[in-house]
């Protein structure tokens, strides 16, 4: 197979149809991190607008890096920004916190009300770029350095947030945890 | 530094609270059809990549801003660091 940065840059030079097999290979991965963001009926509206604006933007992509997932989350991570702006004009600026606060549906998608509450509560409780990280670790798959791509932030930014929010989750379910044993004994 | 997802407590909860239905085939088509009408647009010299493309990696005066703003992946979301927050950790 070949990489995504070989297609990218192929269909940046006289073949532009060979950037449907990149949309092709991450449709699904980019339609999650919307869909988790946003709500499932607002990622299927954004996924055609973060394609065409990719594609408008492959003439400057580096096909060095084999992988377009980081540069394409990065497109949907600004695509999600300017939705959320549009929705919400009437409402004060606070994008950090705003638009990087996935926990609408988390009630659905676990089994356990309780369980959801105390990994929304933990999480939400970290300060909004160590989220980010960890959430573009743990729901997208994505290695640190792959995050820091997408942020735009040095690496060991992106390995010292991750490092943060997995000590703070850790301790704050660790508590819990604690609790619920000493309430059951 | 050991930073694999599996190996933090509440993990497997975290991945649990970040499950969605895949999309349905129509919307993933239909984005799709979205991208051919950008694909036609430039081979018929009217979309908004029409211009000459540039040089992978590189930028140019006629990319315009959606090219500026996103090209290449250390700079797909370098308009906005993270969390709104500075770049620089």
């Amino acid at each position: 197979m070949e990489p995504d940065g070989v297609l990218i840059e192929r269909s940046a030079r006289g073949c532009p149809d060979a950037f449907v097999e990149v949309a092709r290979r991450h449709e699904v991965a980019i339609h999650g991190y919307l869909a988790r963001r946003a709500g499932r009926q607002a990622a299927d509206d954004l996924l055609a607008e973060v394609w065409v604006r990719a594609f408008s933007a492959r003439g400057g992509y580096d096909a060095g890096y084999g992988d377009a997932r980081p540069w394409l989350y990065g497109i949907a991570r600004n695509v999600l920004r300017e939705h959320w702006r549009t929705s919400s004009p009437g409402e004060p600026a606070a994008p950090a916190e705003t638009w990087a606060d996935p926990w609408d549906g988390v009630n659905d998608r676990l089994d356990s009300a309780e369980e959801a509450r105390a990994v929304a509560s933990a999480v939400r409780a970290l300060p909004a770029a160590e989220r980010e990280v960890l959430l573009l670790v743990a729901w997208e798959q994505l290695s640190p350095a792959e995050a820091a791509l997408v942020l735009g932030v040095p690496q060991g930014t992106a390995r010292s947030r991750l490092h943060r929010a997995r000590a703070a989750l850790r301790r704050v379910l660790s508590e819990r945890d604690a609790d619920e044993a000493g309430v059951s004994t | 530094m050991s930073e694999e997802p599996g190996e933090f407590t509440g993990s497997e909860l975290l991945r649990a609270a970040g499950r969605v239905r895949k999309p349905e085939p129509r919307v993933l088509a239909g984005a799709r059809a979205a991208l051919w009408s950008a694909i036609a647009g430039e081979l018929l010299g009217t979309g908004p990549g029409s211009e000459r493309p540039a040089v992978a990696g590189r930028e140019t005066e006629s990319g315009g801003a959606a090219r500026r703003r996103q090209a290449g992946p250390p700079q797909g979301a370098r308009e906005v660091p993270a969390g709104g927050g500075d770049p620089r950790g």
